[in-house]
């Protein structure tokens, strides 16, 4: 209760001086009327004898205990006083720059970790990627910006830095991606990105539980280059088996394979690779042998990053390695053929992992940073124009005996404390809606999101608000520090007021400059990813499945899986296999993932006939089970499919480059030559694609089985329809087929699923620019409002004078829009010309998007003034309704 | 802006001498803060005035040395004032504050009175 009494004492000192001072001026009045003046005069001299009641209570205050903390109090409550007198402002400033820092909190906190801190590793600067590459001639552009041309290694060049003890600490890998596990019957599956067995001692970590990878002996029942040793994340350790030790005994078969947890990773731990499409992972695994040593002579290693010693430069380690690999491959080199530059690049880890999505990042932090701006103008307009009104406050506070630094540290108060509590709101929205943030945020870059109440989060957000604080409330401090007693004081005059208004309107351009880069920017993505929403495949993509069913035979047996009697029948029986699944519909093959990864390059069939076009060999049941409409003739039968029938089906976009302006029903049963034989075309069926964002191609499909396919690798894809809301059961579908054929592995991936990571981005982009404009332009429309809406107060009395003369209201509205779109029109013009410029660099970022569209710009600048027209307009019309008397009375 | 002209037609006390001359006024018994620049601008003959603006805080930081203290009490008017009294320390202080002013008024008439000098 310390505190209370304290409180209390407080309290008391306050009210027992201004009692003293009541005292003083009361005993002043008093003896003065006794003396004979009359009361009113004797209480004003009395007042003028005191003096500035505000400025001995301050200095007073001064010489108590923390008397300069009572003083900055005493500040705050004068602070919070003139904000409550102006509500509306106060609200309008606060959500102004609240939206403005909001954008840059969510981003920052997203963005931090990968952009612009170390990563979370011991010495992380003595981490390095390395990377292969081999080139015909030398060129400055074949590694452009520092990306390399394949992210792997030979493994006996990798061997020989790893033996280089001098420079190397420690090599090892880490690919990327994430591979399926289930660890038990009807559990939900692990999905385990491969690293090599020393990464973890590599990256300088200690798991959080259990012990690291490379001293582990193998099990006692398994071999040690089989077995898997894995390490689940924290989060999944966590979430799934509730922080439990027990996952330590974890262990399990599958696909012949065993794995066996050996630990968890500890909180926060980031994948080093620079492959950031890596999706979501519960954790790494390792084989439990030396990748180096095992790795076969011509095999790469995947991803490969090295430790350096201390004190070794990424400089020296680079000369090193290039004169190594001079002497020690000049006999033998690698790839490519003789006359090739080879080379091995070291790599900083923290620029090669943000290397691919760093100028994509650099775009949203560049974006939200124009937000800021924006608002910080906004703001600053708001508070110019707030201070404009408060000037006759200003003189009188002036008059009284406040010294102009003293208004000088109020403006900048107010203006602190308008920037902390939009910035208090802006972090409270984030707190609020971090989980529907990282929804929309990509994959591969939700592990760098940080929490809300990060040290560096909380710090910089105070650190922007109050350096926003200083620049928006800069002019408006000035003004007030300059204000004169008796220019303020002095009747207002009926002459326009352009000439006051000149910094409003610099930063109302400033402020229009900046917007139309967003709304350029969310005129550009928005409309292609509302286009990729809406577009069809071409087919249903609900409860549609991918099954990847691998057979695991030994290169020698899989040399020819669909070409031999004993290939097709092995297809057939997966077929029924897994048509005779409970919840299956319907089921096809293919020899292509065509529709999860679309089709790159152009076969040589449609190359000859000048297009770029593909082949897909397909059983019969694929157009049935895609629900794709045939537009003439029919699709293959299962006989013809497995029995290499001499017949083809082709797309519709497919007929008409073959046969222009034909009707597709016509060209049914002619004949094309193709690489196998001829064939005869049996049916024309609609255009679809394998995801949305890929352009329709010609398409030829041929029976599954047909010789020109070729082998058919060590997999086959399966295409499944199941039953509405289920999935197929992959354990089942995976013992069904061991009964027939051993040695089956299977794995399921939702089609729907596998779209989805193609709209991610766009929708990432088009959910940020989309927002970041609708706040600009509310930004933007505030900021206008509040300019239009004090020209107008403040020009009342000209206006009444101009209606009384004949001037009608249209002249007035004209005259007010005049005033606030032209400097709109002048920042508009500004942006859109720094827009086309980075319009130029961002185009080549962003797939299916034209970021230099002059219709785009068009209605951007139309959109822009649009706001400003409707923002001036609105106070215009409302006092063009006046009456002239109505006004004069209101002066 | 326009220069500020304050304080034209007082005499300004010399720093440090506030102090000693409230402690002094108080000698007499205690005084509100009024009173305190009633007793000091009756006692040089309407020469000296003491500023409102230095009064109080220079009230306020002798109460906080302890060299004097307040007590709220009434009028012969029947109101509630602040009434300061001088404490022990602060007798002693002024005693201190005196024997300095006298050996620095005494030094500055030397300089001043150069042929006056004993």
């Amino acid at each position: 209760m310390r505190w209370f009494g304290r409180l209390i004492a407080w309290y008391r000192q306050e009210s027992d001086l201004d009692r003293e001072v009541r005292f003083h001026i009361d005993e002043e009045v008093r003896l003065r009327i006794e003396r004979g003046e009359p009361p009113d005069v004797a209480r004003r001299t009395a007042r003028q004898l005191f003096g500035n009641v505000g400025l001995v209570r301050d200095a007073t205050r001064r010489t108590w205990r923390f008397g300069s903390l009572r003083t900055a109090s005493s500040a705050l409550g004068h602070v919070y006083r003139s904000l409550r007198r102006h509500p509306a402002l106060t609200v309008a400033a606060i959500l102004t720059f609240a939206l403005g820092i909001g954008a840059n909190i969510a981003v920052f906190a997203m963005f931090d970790r990968l952009l612009f801190r170390p990563l979370p590793y011991p010495d992380s600067d003595r981490l390095v990627l390395l990377h292969s590459y081999v080139r015909r001639v030398p060129s400055a552009n074949a590694v452009r910006n520092g990306v390399p041309s394949a992210a792997f290694l030979p493994s006996r060049v990798a061997r020989t830095l790893a033996e280089d003890r001098e420079f190397i600490a420690g090599l090892a890998t880490a690919e990327g991606g994430a591979t399926e596990t289930i660890p038990a019957h009807g559990e939900e599956p692990l999905y385990l990105s491969p690293v090599s067995r020393n990464a973890l001692m590599v990256l300088g970590l200690r798991p959080a539980l259990g012990g690291s990878l490379d001293d582990l002996t193998p099990s006692a029942t398994v071999s040690a280059g089989t077995e898997r040793l894995v390490m689940l994340t924290h989060e999944t350790w966590q979430q799934r088996y509730r922080g439990s030790p027990d996952v330590l005994d974890m262990a399990w078969v599958s696909g012949a394979a065993p794995y066996r947890v050996v630990g968890v990773l500890p909180r926060g731990f980031l994948l080093p690779t620079a492959r950031l499409a890596t999706d979501h992972y519960d954790g790494i695994v390792a084989l439990n042998s030396d990748a180096l040593r095992t790795a076969q002579r011509g095999a790469h290693l995947v991803a490969p990053f090295a430790r350096l010693r201390p004190g070794v430069s990424i400089e020296v380690a680079q000369a090193r390695i290039d004169a190594l690999v001079a002497s020690a491959f000049q006999d033998e080199p690698w790839g490519g053929a003789r006359g090739h530059e080879r080379k091995v690049i070291v790599q900083p880890l923290q620029n090669g992992m943000s290397v691919v999505v760093g100028p994509y990042l650099w775009l949203v932090v560049g974006a939200v940073w124009a937000v800021l701006g924006v608002s910080c103008f906004s703001l600053s307009t708001l508070l110019l124009t707030w201070g404009q009104a408060r000037q006759r406050d200003a003189g009188i506070r002036l008059a009284l005996g406040a010294s102009p630094p003293r208004l000088l540290a109020a403006a900048f108060l107010e203006s602190c404390a308008i920037c902390l509590a939009g910035a208090s709101l802006a972090w409270l929205g984030y707190v609020w809606g971090r989980a529907a943030l990282i929804e929309v945020v990509p994959p591969a870059l939700r592990p760098f999101a940080v929490e809300p109440g990060d040290p560096r989060v909380v710090v910089a957000t105070i650190a922007v608000a109050t350096l926003v604080a200083c620049i928006a409330g800069a002019v408006p401090a000035l003004r007030a520090y300059r204000a004169d007693v008796l220019t303020v004081l002095r009747p207002t005059p009926t002459a326009s007021r352009l000439t006051r208004l000149r910094g409003t309107a610099g930063l109302v351009s400033l402020q229009s400059a900046f917007g139309i880069v967003l709304v350029v920017g969310a005129a550009t993505t928005v409309p292609a990813f509302v286009r990729l929403l809406v577009q069809s495949p071409g087919f249903e993509v609900a409860d549609l499945h991918l099954v990847n069913v691998r057979h695991n035979w030994s290169s020698s047996e899989s040399a020819e899986l669909l070409s031999t009697p004993e290939g097709i029948s092995r297809v057939r029986a997966v077929l029924a296999t897994m048509a005779a699944v409970p919840g299956v519909t319907g089921v096809a093959a293919t020899t292509a993932s065509t529709l999860t990864t679309g089709n790159a390059g152009s076969s040589e069939f449609w190359r000859e006939r000048g297009v770029r076009g593909h082949d897909t060999a397909i059983s019969g049941e694929l157009f049935q089970t895609l629900g794709v409409a045939m537009w003439a003739g029919r699709a293959f039968e299962d006989s013809e499919a497995l029995a290499a029938a001499p017949v083809a089906v082709l797309n519709e976009t497919g007929a008409q480059s073959i046969w222009p302006g034909r009707d597709p029903a016509e060209t049914v049963g002619l004949t094309i030559s193709t690489a196998d034989g001829v064939r005869t075309v049996v049916g024309i069926v609609a255009d679809f694609r394998s995801h949305p964002a890929v352009p329709i191609a010609p398409e030829l499909f041929i029976p599954i089985s047909a010789t020109e396919v070729g082998s058919g690798g060590t997999s086959l894809e399966v295409i499944v329809r199941a039953s509405p809301g289920q999935r197929p059961d992959r354990r089942l579908i995976e013992e069904r087929l061991n009964a027939t054929f051993p040695k089956n592995t299977v794995q399921i991936s939702s089609v729907a699923d596998a779209v989805l990571p193609e709209r991610i981005q766009p929708r990432f982009l088009a959910v940020l620019f989309g927002s970041l404009a609708a706040v600009t332009l509310v930004l933007v429309a505030a900021g206008l409002y509040g300019l239009a809406d004090y020209e107008i107060g403040q020009r009342r009395r000209e206006m009444s004078i101009r209606l009384a003369l004949g001037a009608t209201a249209r002249d007035l509205r004209r005259r007010i829009l005049a005033l606030v779109v032209a400097p709109v029109l002048v920042g508009t013009l500004a942006g859109g010309f720094v827009s086309w410029w980075a319009g130029s660099i961002a185009g080549t970022m962003l797939p299916h998007v034209d970021a230099n569209d002059p219709r785009t710009y068009a209605a951007g600048l139309l959109l822009m003034l649009g706001v400003a027209v409707s923002a001036a307009l609105l106070p215009a019309r409302r006092l063009s309704r006046m009456r002239p008397s109505d006004i004069l009375r209101l002066n | 802006m326009a220069p500020r002209i304050r304080y034209q037609n007082r005499i300004e006390l010399l720093q440090g001498t506030l102090d000693m001359l409230i402690l002094r006024t108080l000698k007499w018994g205690r005084q509100h803060g009024h009173g305190i620049g009633l007793a000091i601008r009756a006692g040089s003959e309407d020469v000296l005035t003491v500023d409102h603006g230095s009064l109080y805080p220079a009230l306020h930081r002798l109460e906080r040395r302890g060299w004097i203290s307040a007590e709220w009490k009434l009028t012969e008017n029947k109101q509630r004032a602040r009434y300061y009294r001088l404490t022990a320390a602060g007798r002693r202080q002024l005693d201190h504050e005196r024997s300095r002013w006298e050996r620095m008024s005494s030094a500055i008439a030397r300089i001043m009175n150069p042929t006056e000098a004993p």
